[in-house]
Parts: structure tokens; sequence; C-alpha cells
């Protein structure tokens, strides 16, 4: 269905709007979300697809598909989109700030999209880049501000390294399952699973799912994204990109899930992530940090319930990601709002909002109630289901009793992080002379965290007509087999409900021993890797640059040249032994041209009177004789073009050389030492002798068949020409060509470059890449006049 | 730069005559020896003659042709010959001929692989005539 395609990418062209005056009321593009949002409620039921080839010789296709899973995301996406471009609106003061804001989420909605309708290995990695992206320049938004700058680095390149593990990771699943379309590879589970490169495809994958949805130890990247502003919080860091990993692990667990491997990783990094997260949220006291942590925890819970296979499992992440979505992007507006109300996020300084922001209040409580999981709110269900699916189904035994009892305290962290976010913020006395500047905000504001907090309320009353058709089809994409679910907030006193009531319990206790629960806690260490992290950016790799450099990059042309030359004998001597070639056939000299040879020997004479000639003037005028005579040769054996251009570059090589050696004196005035000129005679002579070998090799020995016959057989009735060089390099290989211009382009960029950079310079601080962009940029402004945006 | 009247007389004399010929090249190029790297060598050619008889400043004044701005117009020349075929058939590069008639001159055989040896022939003459003057100048700078 066409609809399908221009649905994903309509709010990538509603970005471009935003570059017309629309861009002065930047509220009006949350229509187009909202639209999105109508016309993906109308396809509940109706899966339908689209396919265009794209790269269809890589099996690479613009190939989508709504399946229920994909629907419930797309839900999500373009719901809670709606409502964080309407609260965007009223966020930002400056209205460019806004529409700038409002631009690059649009673009990430279209990306996550199409990571959720994708069902194409290849498209969903390149969409999922591209969250990656917007998520960086979301979280640099203010990049004026060094945490924001640094921030969005760090997921960057969390979150890219990631990307890169999970496409070679797709890479071999396309590569085991023969193809990239998810309907092709669908039936293939059995084989993937008993394929021998199973064990690497599966840790690469994951390493991506784990980066994108934060898992410890890679979490890290997520509290820094707290920096960007909070509705790219609220939507990319708590409802949508962080949730990418665990969607595509729901993706492919048709797939690859139902081996130790994938249950043991999924379940251990998923507890671990769930308890780390909630017991860190509460050494917090920025709101967001609060929440960022939080939400840390429960997209381990969501990859510890996706361990199993059983439909039990499918529900739990099915409603865990829908609760969570709705729950947790109230409290991030809600903390965007009490940041812009009362001009704090420390929670430490906040109490007492309620009577000055109560409709900001009401929008939190709801979720506040679902988030810790008390009936009869969606958050009840998820948690819940989250207990039943850690008891029920099959799962290794050694997590038989670890499972059940980390969903309770898990839960019960829940609880304790939701009472606390919401009692110092809003209940508990302030400190006397508080924020008395502190007022309500917008409506555009407090509009979104109510409405998501109602929905909340309203979808589990009315669970049999409103979730249930919704819910079921995601299962049933999940797990690729028809179940009927039927969701009750009350089955009788059942096992999970008893562990409920214990965590609550546990919670609340926990809640009013805080004071001193906080202080123990801050007594232990904290285990963040972000130490690895700036070990390893910030010192191991700038170090390891530098060292490098000043080993290999010393600025002696000398020693340049002796490692090119060291390499190029190297590579070449020992794939021409190990190779173990023929050096010489019969018909090696069956061509011997008695004139060549007279060339070839003068070309001989030359290069040892170039080595001992006393000044610099008379080696150039040597090299150029040596070039003319290099030309004579090419001539002699038939190639009149070459020999021509090559006698052209002789010309404008010779003229080059003189005007570079003016800085020199004539006299090759520097005496080797012994030992230096042996190095050199012995590198000259094993590259002279390396590429004797190469040629005579090249000459004894057919690999294939040579592809000049064919060129010569087309290029006039295919090329419509007579000259065969021209026509290959302006026609047939007109794309080698292209490149070529391109790199002689970058060359002269270069050279203008370092000429204007003078050894004095370097003193004084200049760089060659500001150099570069000096030579670059003034042509390309005045010609096409691009606006470089302040970015 | 040199002050020898003779070397002058005789870079003036060539350079028209040197950037006949590189047309010449690049036009008769698919048919026989040429082609617009070459023929954009040669008509640089002209271009370093003049810069080692009047010196870079001179030729600059003189010319008013940018060569650094020019060496992107044609790149860009070189990318639309390439797009042409993408556009019109099924591929980046696919070339396409137009072959009108005309009284008195005869069969004319315009094409994109022409086209874009006209972007090949701009961007190597360019950046031969940039790098050469860029040194002349820098040597110039020093002698002061």
């Amino acid at each position: 269905m066409v609809s399908l395609i221009v649905a994903v990418f309509a709010p990538a062209i509603a970005a471009l709007l935003l570059l017309t005056p629309l861009r002065k009321r930047p509220s009006w593009v949350a229509l187009v979300p909202g639209g999105l949002f109508l016309y993906f409620l109308a396809q509940i039921g109706i899966p339908s697809q689209f396919f265009v080839p794209w790269v269809p010789s890589l099996g690479v296709n613009l190939s989508f598909q709504l399946d229920g899973l994909a629907l419930l995301f797309t839900l999500i996406i373009t719901g809670i989109g709606t409502l964080v471009l309407l609260y965007t609106s009223a966020y930002f003061d400056e209205r460019e700030d806004a529409a700038r804001f409002s631009a690059y989420t649009l673009i990430f909605m279209t990306a996550m999209l199409g990571i959720v309708t994708s069902a194409n290995l290849i498209l969903i990695f390149v969409f999922w880049e591209i969250t990656s992206l917007t998520s960086y320049l979301l979280i640099g938004f203010n990049h004026d501000d060094e945490a924001a700058r640094s921030g969005a680095r760090r997921a960057l390149i969390v979150t890219g390294g990631g990307g890169l593990a999970l496409m070679a990771g797709l890479l071999l699943l396309g590569l085991i399952g023969g193809s990239f379309e998810m309907t092709e590879l669908l039936g293939q589970g059995e084989a993937i699973r008993g394929h021998s490169l199973y064990t690497p495809m599966l840790l690469l994958i994951l390493a991506g799912a784990f980066t994108k949805s934060a898992q410890y130890p890679f979490h890290f990247w997520l509290p820094g994204a707290m920096a960007a502003p909070t509705p790219a919080s609220t939507y990319l860091h708590s409802a949508t990109m962080v949730k990418a990993g665990v969607f595509l692990l729901a993706r492919l667990s048709g797939l690859l899930n139902d081996t130790p491997l994938w249950e043991g990783s999924l379940l251990i990094v998923g507890l671990v992530t769930f308890i780390y997260g909630g017991l860190v949220a509460l050494r917090q006291t920025d709101l967001k940090a609060i929440l960022a942590y939080s939400t840390v925890s429960w997209l381990g819970a969501l990859v510890a319930v996706q361990s199993s296979n059983s439909e039990y499992a499918a529900v739990a992440f099915v409603v865990g990601v829908l609760a969570h979505a709705l729950y947790k992007a109230a409290l991030f507006l809600t903390a965007g709002s009490v940041d812009h109300g009362v001009g704090t996020r420390d929670i430490r300084q906040l109490g007492g909002l309620f009577r000055v922001m109560p409709f900001t209040f009401a929008g939190a409580l709801i979720a506040v109630i679902s988030m810790a999981g008390i009936p009869p709110l969606l958050g009840f269900l998820s948690k819940e289901l989250l207990k039943a699916s850690s008891l029920y189904e099959g799962q290794p035994d050694a997590f038989l009793v670890i499972f059940p009892v980390a969903a309770v305290i898990g839960s019960a962290l829940t609880v304790t992080v939701a009472l606390r976010f919401l009692w110092d913020t809003f209940i508990r006395q302030p400190a006397a002379d508080a924020h008395h500047h502190a007022h309500e905000v917008s409506p555009l504001m407090w509009i979104g965290a109510l409405v998501l907090g109602v929905l909340t309320l309203l979808l589990p009353l009315t669970l049999s007509t409103s979730l249930d058709p919704l819910i079921g089809s995601a299962v049933d994409a999940i797990r690729h087999e028809h179940s009927e679910i039927h969701l009750h907030l009350f089955e009788g006193i059942t096992v999970p409900l008893i562990m409920s009531v214990i965590s609550i319990t546990l919670g609340i206790i926990l809640f009013f021993a805080r004071t001193r629960l906080i202080a123990f806690l801050l007594r232990l260490p904290e285990l963040n890797p972000t130490v690895v992290y700036q070990w390893l950016f910030y010192r191991a790799l700038p170090d390891g640059a530098a060292w490098m450099t000043t080993r290999l990059q010393n600025g002696r042309l000398h020693f340049y040249l002796l490692v090119v030359m060291g390499s190029v004998i190297f590579l070449t001597g020992a794939l021409l032994l190990l190779g173990q070639v023929n050096l010489i056939n019969e018909e090696s000299f069956m061509n011997f041209d008695p004139i060549a040879a007279v060339v070839c020997v003068l070309l001989i004479a030359g290069a040892i009177t170039g080595v001992v000639v006393p000044t610099r003037l008379s080696a150039i005028a040597i090299l150029g004789i040596e070039g003319a005579l290099l030309s004579l040769l090419f001539a002699l054996f038939g190639a009149p073009d070459l020999a021509f251009t090559q006698l052209m570059i002789e010309a404008v090589t010779l003229v080059l050389f003189v005007l570079a050696f003016h800085f020199l004196p004539n006299a090759f005035d520097t005496k080797l030492s012994r030992v230096t000129a042996g190095i050199d005679i012995l590198f000259a002579a094993a590259a002279g002798l390396t590429v004797t070998i190469l040629i005579l090799a090249a000459n004894a020995n057919t690999i294939g068949e040579s592809i000049s016959g064919w060129y010569l057989e087309n290029a006039e009735s295919v090329g419509h020409g007579h000259n065969v060089v021209n026509v290959i390099l302006v026609d047939f290989r007109a794309l080698d060509t292209q490149g070529e211009i391109v790199v002689l382009i970058i060359a002269a960029i270069g050279v203008t470059a370092l000429l204007r950079l003078r050894p004095s310079d370097q003193a004084r601080g200049k760089h060659l890449t500001l150099e570069v962009e000096k030579v670059i940029l003034p042509p390309v402004q005045a010609d096409v006049s691009i606006k470089v945006e302040e970015s | 730069m040199t002050q020898s009247i003779f070397f002058r007389f005789l870079a003036r004399l060539m350079m028209p005559v040197l950037i006949l010929f590189s047309l010449f090249l690049l036009l008769r190029g698919h048919n026989a020896p040429g082609g617009g790297f070459v023929g954009g060598l040669v008509g640089a050619g002209s271009i370093v003659m003049m810069t080692l008889a009047y010196g870079a400043d001179e030729v600059r004044h003189r010319l008013r042709i940018d060569f650094r701005r020019a060496m992107f117009y044609g790149l860009g020349i070189a990318l639309i010959a390439g797009l042409i075929g993408l556009v019109v058939g099924a591929a980046f590069q696919e070339a396409y001929w137009w072959t009108p008639f005309f009284q008195g001159i005869g069969r004319l055989e315009i094409s994109t692989p022409l086209l874009f040896d006209i972007g090949v022939y701009i961007v190597v003459f360019s950046v031969t005539s940039a790098i050469v003057m860029d040194m002349a100048e820098e040597g110039e700078r020093e002698d002061h």
C-alpha cells in the first residue's frame, strides 16, 4: 500500500516545511503526526505491505510491512510525537529554536517509523543509524553548553558503535538466511539457530540492541543524553528511540530465540540492568536523571521478559512497552514543566508544587500511580504480567528463583523511585524561601502529561475493546502464530498478584526509609563504566593517535619514502614468494623489440646518472629526460594516448619541480652517512627487484581472461568511438574518471593549503584544516550561497 | 618569472596556439588520440608558460579566471553529464547521444560522454594551473 510509505516519510517532508515561513508558527507541524496517529489507528487489524526494489542486486529493498507489532509502535511514535511537538512550541522561548528542534524531531520520527515498519534488514539498519544521528543533533541542541556537546558525542559513540556491531550482525544473519527480507527469513529459524555462525551473529546483534536500549554496561550514554531539551528526552530517550533495541529483539526473536545463549544473555543483562537502574535512580537528585535511570531499569525488564518465547512473555513485553511509554513520557514532560515553571530540576530544592502547578501535578499523579504499578492503572497490568512471565514459562532452572525474586525487587525499587519523585517534587513542605517565582506552565505544556495520564487510566478500564485487539495482533506478530489474548485486571488471588502486593509494600517501606537507603546507596561504589569510556576516548585514543602520528608522520620525506617502499617490497615480495609464480615462460621474450631495448638501456643509464649528479637542477633535468624516454616506450608499444599524456605530465612535473626546488639550495650539500646511504641503496635495489619480478610474473602468468578484447570489440558499437582509451575513460569506466577528478581537486586544495601554512605559522597555532576550509569555502559560498546554519 | 623578452614573446605567441590545440585534442579525443585529460594538460601548459614568463600575479590579474573556482565548475559539469544518464535512463553515467544534421556543416555528434570529457578538461586544466600558479606565487613571495 502506497499510503504506508507516504505515512513513514510524511514527517520528514513536514520537516522541510519548517524551512518555509511556516517556521514562524512551528506548533502547526504537530498536525502531521496527529493525522498519522489517526491513520495508523484506522489500520488496526489491517496488515499492509509496500515493496519497491532499491538495490535488488544486493537484496536491499524498500520493503515495508505494517503488522501488529509495527502498528503498536507507530501509534506510540505518532501519538506521543504529537503531544511532544505541541509541548515543544511552548517549551522554547525562541521560535527559531522551536522550529529547528521540531525539524530534527520530525526527521527522527520518520526514521523511527522506518525502523518499526521495515521488513528488510538493511533498511532497518539505515533507519536505525538515522535515529542515532538525529539523537546526536537533539542532545547537542544547546551546543553552547559543554555538557550537551559531550553528552551528544557520548551517545553517538556508544549507539553508533553498537550500530556498527548491529550492521555486522544483520549482514551475517542475511548471509546465513540467504536473504535480507524478513518474509523470506521467517521460515528458517531452525537453520539459523543451527548455523555455526549463530553465536557471533547473535552477540553482534545483541550488542546493537543493548547499546541502543541502554543496557548495563552500555547504559551510561542515556543519563548523559539528559542534557537534551526535555521534549527530546521525553520522546527519544524514554518513549521511542531507546525502545528500538527491545523492538529489534522482538522483531528478530522468532528467528533467534529459544537457545541457551539467547535466554542466558537476555535474562542476565536484563535483570542486572533492571535492578541497577532502580538503585542508581535513587541516588540521583536531578529529576531528569532520576527518570533516565528508571527508564534504564524498565528497559532491562523489557529485555529480560523476552528471554523466553512464551505467550506470557510476549504479552508482558507489549503491554510493558505501551504502559512505560505512556507514564514515562508524562513524567518527563512533567519534569520539563517543573524546570520551566520553577527554574530548577534539583529534587532537593523542590516541594509543595501541587498548589502552584495543579494541572502539572494532576498529570504527574496519575503517571506515578501507573509507574508504581498500583491498580487499576495500565502500569499495574504491566507489572503483573512481568511477574507472571517470570514465573510460568520454561526457563533455565538456574533462573527459576532468580527471575521472580529480581522481578519483585526491581518493581519495589520502581515504586520507591516513583513515590519519591511525586512526594519530593509536589507534596512535601518546601524549604521556606524556595521558589516564590514558581508558576503554572502554559496549557500546551501540561495538556500532554494529562492526556497520557488519562489514557493510562482509561485503557485498562476498557480492556476488551481497546487493548485486546491491539495487544493481540502485536503478540501474534512477535510469535508468528495466532493466540487469543484476553487481558484482565483481576484474575483472582494468584501468585503474581501476591508478588505485586509484596513489591508494592516493600516499595512503600523503602520509600519511608528512603533517607537512610539513599545514604547507604551513596556509600556503595557506583560501578559506572563512564570511567572506562573516558579513559578510552579521552586518554587512550588521543594518546595512541598522537604516538602513532609522531612515529609515522615525523615530517621527513626520506622516512616516508622508505616506509612506502618498504611496505611495497615486503607485501608484494611476500605474496610473490608465497604464490610461487612462474617468472618466465616460453612467450616471455617472443616480442623482443631491439629499439625498445635501446630505450631501456638509456633509461637505466639515466637513472644511475640521476643519482650521482651533484646539483638538484641537473637531477631534475635527468628526471625529465627519463619521462620523455618512458613516453617513447609507450609510443613504441602502440599507446599514443598514453605517450602523449605522459609527455605532458613530464613537462608540468618538471616545472613544478623547478618551482619547488626554488626553496632549496641547488647543490646536494648534505653528506649522508655510510649507514644511511647503505640503507637507501638496499631499499632502492629491493624496490627495483620487486617491480622487475612483478612485471615478469604478470607477463608469464595469465589469470582469467583479459578484458581488453571486450573493450576493443565494443568501443565502436556501444561507445560510438574509435579511440578505445577515451571510450573507456569517459564512458565504460567513467565512474573511475569521476573519482579521479575529485582526487585531483582534493590534491589542488591540499597543495594550496600546505603552501599557505608556513613553518612559522605552526608556531602561531594555524592549522591545516583551517587553511583547507579557507581554500574551499569562499568559492562554495559565493557560488551556491549555501546558508551555513549555526549548528 | 623571467625578464627574457624572447621567452615572454614566445609564451604570448604560444598561448592561443596551445589553447586551440587543447580544444582540438578535447574534441577529437573520442576517435583519435586526445581527450579531456591530455587536452586539459596542454591547455594548462599555456598557463604554465605564461606564469613562468610573467609571474603568477600578472597572469592572475590579466586572465581574471579563478582556477580554484573553475575546477568546481568542471566537476559540476562532469556530474551533470553523469546525472543525465540517471534521470533519462537507468543508471548514473549511462551514455546518451544526440546527432543532429546541419546543412553545410554535416552531422554533429553531441553526447553525454563529450560533456563529461569537457568537465574532465576543465578540472585538469584548472587544477594544474592552480597548483603551478600557487607554487610560483609562493616562490615570488620568498624572493621579496
